[in-house]
């Protein structure tokens, strides 16, 4: 348990060094999110002031929930990337050798990586959208609680599903075709160009019965309100999906391994 | 004069302290330079680790703009005229490759030749007597990427010198480089001087690659010439002492020689490794014949004073001067 | 490897006559040519990198189309006006980034000390560094835009003039000049300010997610920015708007539609001095 605590505590520290790269990073979250929020804003707009559930109110504040979640969630999972090059690479023995379960660490580095960017990017991104747009915001400390737990099980259930991916390096020469098709799919379907309550419904449906919703929309709605009569029941939701990846990527992780060893790489 | 430097200087602006409490820090790291160089001459330019060499390679090549001070390269002033420079010099960067990463070797002399604007006529005949003299024919089909590094500074070097410039600078070019590749490197540098007349410009913290290559060597430290000679003068200023490492078959008791004056013995512990320095007009041959006539020795190795061991010398003899 | 001829000599340069003085144009052919054939010698690999690019592109796409499934009309456009906006400003943005694509990179050179190695040699650092990592991948952009934009220019436009072919055809060619210009400006400032990469990219991509959306629906500032500081929405929005009868916002002329080339100029101009500017503060840094 004190590795783990210390491997959270060295992810934070290395990731609040890099301040140019967190102030550029709000610059360029600023201003998609102003584009964002235009567009769905003039949609709400245009579609009579409401969209599945929507309003203006809830749209604009669903964008700079999001925006502000990417700094601390990795949709786009550079930390699992640079996991899968150690991997590739065979620097991970070090990872091996250590007593706790590689996951567990590479986990514990990565909730240390999205604690230290709480302050530097999710705070001043709500700022911005507070200014800009205005934001409706949950009163109640305890659905921010449940928001923050959310967040957490979010960026494991991200870091899962791209250690899944940068795994098949282990198999594959090249994976850069997988890691875009990955990208694109995330990015499309997990909530977060838009909302997945505002897909048609067939497209809704089918993605419902899949991990997506809970890499990114789930937060999401905890932050706008929409999943206020369900807390408990989205939060059960996202958390069999990381026990279900979770079990994946180990099982991958111990074939991946176990082939190494053979080759003797 | 092919090279012209005049007062030459150049400082560094650090920042200092935290994000709140910023210094703006001025550091020399040229203070006061004056060299220069004939054409056709071989200089050795030594100095140890931020002493200022790179800095003043940059200032030569047209990289580094001087704080103070005149250069002139090729009768140019290098940063305003960089381009029309880059035509008459050649640059060798021990640490950085200008080969193209991941294309076969003899790929990257096409492309830099192009960029010369070289027609063929007259870039691949000299390309070619390259190949032949630096020996790069075995590897001409292999990604630069796998080349070892003895082989990618023969590339390098021949990148360098595709274009037939009449100053070639190397900084730092046998880093790294085994005895071997280091002893083939300079055979062909010595070559390509004598019959192009190619003048040689090299930094180094070896002192066996000017030994081998050049008759004169600049020493700079901390931002200054410390020295500007022949070896022959240097070894009179320093009186530079080498040192002769023997080994022999021991009794149990050290041996104590009977030395010529100027050598002296150094004590050493182990009874079978005798060391001796001495410093010229004595040789290494007279000493050993010495060391011979009393024991018999197994074997033998001779190691030059380090730069820093000299410069130490050189200030150590100047503060002497000083004050008698 | 692709060339295994151990031991070979280049004889021939693409026919590069051996006598004939090198011009610019054949000194180009010979830099890019030489990325071409490695490039090439991967087709499969090549084959898939399209693929997939093609794939983004149209995936990006997705967003507008679900705004255009509860709305209409979005920013005073119809799904079809919109798609030909998006895809005429992947046209302009997939030329710029095929040809400079590897100017943004400019400060990594920096950081890894590659740019003294490109400085000593007699050829601009421009077109060294626009070269020397040609990138036939970023091609895929390009290829949809061949394919889906006179597409849907012929699906969407139906009262053609002479005028409304002459402005579809300079709109993906001004955007192309819009965005090389900004790529420059990109290549500058990370050379100064090494780590401000994002920074740049936030100009640069945001410019060209809003150059690809109805701009009707965007925020006045967000408008007027990307219309006359980085005026992304001269490549694609605001010609299109024109060629296919979209109406603009109260206060925007139609005339705005044709600025593309003269933005591109301007664009240029600047970036060309911030370039020179750069270099200038690198040679006197000393990196």
């Amino acid at each position: 348990m004190r590795a783990l605590w210390e491997l959270v505590i060295g992810g934070f520290r290395r990731w609040a060094r890099y301040r140019v790269a967190t102030l550029t990073a709000l610059l360029a979250n600023s201003v998609f999110g102003l584009i964002r929020a235009s567009l769905l804003l003039a949609a709400v707009q245009a579609a009579g002031g409401t969209v599945n559930g929507y309003t203006a109110a809830s749209a604009a504040t669903y964008v700079w929930v999001t925006q502000a979640m990417l700094g601390p969630v990795e949709l786009w999972g550079s930390y699992p990337r640079e996991v899968g090059l150690r991997i590739k690479s065979g620097d991970f023995a070090v990872d091996l050798l250590r007593p706790a379960h590689p996951l567990a660490q590479w986990w514990a580095t990565d909730l240390g990586r999205g604690a230290s960017q709480l302050l530097p990017r999710f705070i001043p991104m709500m700022l911005v959208g507070a200014v800009t747009t205005g934001l409706v915001l949950p009163t109640q400390p305890w659905l921010w609680l449940a928001f923050l737990c959310s967040m957490v099980l979010a960026n494991t259930l991200c870091l899962f599903c791209w250690l899944v991916v940068n795994l098949l390096g282990l198999w594959l020469v090249d994976i850069r075709g997988f890691l875009v098709f990955f990208m694109v799919v995330f990015n499309t379907l997990s909530g977060f160009l838009v909302p997945v309550q505002w897909f048609p419904d067939w497209l809704r449906t089918l993605v419902g019965h899949t991990f997506l919703p809970s890499m990114w929309q789930t937060p999401a709605d905890l932050a706008t309100g929409l999943a206020r009569g369900r807390v408990l029941e989205v939060l059960t939701t996202q958390l069999g999906w990381v026990l279900v990846l979770g079990l994946v990527v180990a099982l991958v992780l111990r074939w991946g391994t176990r082939s190494l060893e053979v080759q003797g790489g | 004069m092919i090279i012209e430097a005049k007062e030459l200087g150049r400082d560094y602006v650090l920042h200092e302290g935290s994000l709140w409490r910023r210094r703006r820090v001025v550091k020399p790291a040229l203070d006061g330079l004056d060299l220069t160089v004939e054409a056709g001459a071989a200089v050795g330019y030594l100095g140890a680790n931020g002493a200022g060499k790179s800095t003043t390679i940059k200032m030569l090549t047209g990289i580094l703009t001087p704080t103070r001070g005149q250069v002139r390269t090729c009768g140019l002033d290098p940063v305003p005229r960089r381009r029309e420079l880059a035509r008459q010099i050649g640059v060798v960067f021990g640490q950085r490759s200008q080969l193209w990463w991941d294309l076969p070797l003899g790929e990257s002399y096409p492309i830099l030749s192009a960029m010369h604007r070289l027609p063929g006529r007259i870039w691949k005949p000299r390309f070619d007597t390259l190949v032949d003299e630096l020996d790069l024919s075995g590897f001409l089909g292999t990604p630069v990427r796998q080349l070892s590094l003895g082989q990618r500074m023969r590339g390098e070097v021949a990148a360098a010198l595709v274009h037939s410039p009449d100053l070639l600078i190397l900084d730092e070019p046998t880093i790294g480089l085994d005895m071997l590749s280091k002893e083939r490197l300079r055979h062909f540098l010595v070559r390509e001087r004598t019959e192009r007349g190619t003048t040689l410009f090299l930094t180094t913290h070896d002192l066996s690659d000017v030994q081998r290559l050049c008759e004169r060597m600049v020493i700079i430290d901390r931002g200054r010439v410390a020295f500007d000679g022949t070896e022959a003068e240097l070894a009179a200023v320093t009186g530079a002492r080498r040192r002769l490492v023997v080994d022999v078959v021991a009794d149990d008791e050290p041996v104590l020689l009977d030395l010529p004056a100027g050598a002296e013995q150094l004590p050493t512990d182990d009874a079978s490794r005798l060391q001796v320095e001495f410093a010229s007009p004595l040789t290494a041959a007279g000493v050993l014949a010495a060391v011979q006539a009393q024991c018999s020795v197994v074997d033998i190795a001779l190691t030059e004073p380090t730069i820093e061991e000299l410069v130490g010398t050189i200030y150590r003899r100047a503060s002497i001067s000083s004050r008698t | 490897m692709a060339e295994p001829v151990v031991g070979s000599r280049p004889r021939t340069v693409l026919g590069l006559g051996d006598d004939r003085p090198v011009t610019w144009l054949a000194m180009i052919r010979v830099l890019v040519g030489s990325r071409l054939r490695s490039q090439l010698a991967y087709r499969t690999s090549l084959a898939l990198d399209l693929f997939s690019q093609a794939f983004l592109v149209a995936s990006e796409f997705i967003e507008i189309w679900v705004l255009l499934v509860h709305a209409p009309v979005l920013g005073g456009m119809t799904l079809s006006q919109a798609a030909l906006v998006y895809v005429c400003s992947q046209f302009g943005f997939g030329l710029a980034d095929l040809l400079f694509g590897e100017l943004e990179n400019a400060g990594d050179f920096v950081k890894q000390g590659r740019l003294e190695t490109l400085l000593v040699r007699p050829t601009s650092l421009l077109t060294q560094l626009v070269t020397t990592d040609f990138q036939l991948r970023r091609l895929g952009r390009v290829l949809v835009g061949v394919i889906a934009y006179p597409w849907l220019l012929v699906a969407t436009v139906d009262d053609w003039t002479a005028a409304k072919v002459g402005l579809a055809v300079i709109a993906p060619l001004g955007g192309a000049g819009i965005f090389t210009g900004l790529q420059v400006w990109a290549g500058a400032f990370t050379m100064v300010v090494v780590d401000g990469k994002q920074a740049s990219n936030a100009v640069m991509y945001g410019g060209k997610f809003a150059s690809g959306v109805p701009g009707g629906a965007l925020f006045t500032p967000v408008r007027v920015f990307f219309t006359f500081v980085a005026p992304t929405l001269l490549s694609a929005w605001l010609p299109m708007a024109v060629v296919s009868g979209a109406g603009l916002p109260h206060g925007w002329p139609a005339w705005l539609g044709w600025l593309s080339p003269v933005a591109a100029l301007v664009v240029w101009a600047t970036g060309l001095v911030a370039w020179g500017r750069a270099i200038r503060h690198y040679t006197g840094a000393g990196g």
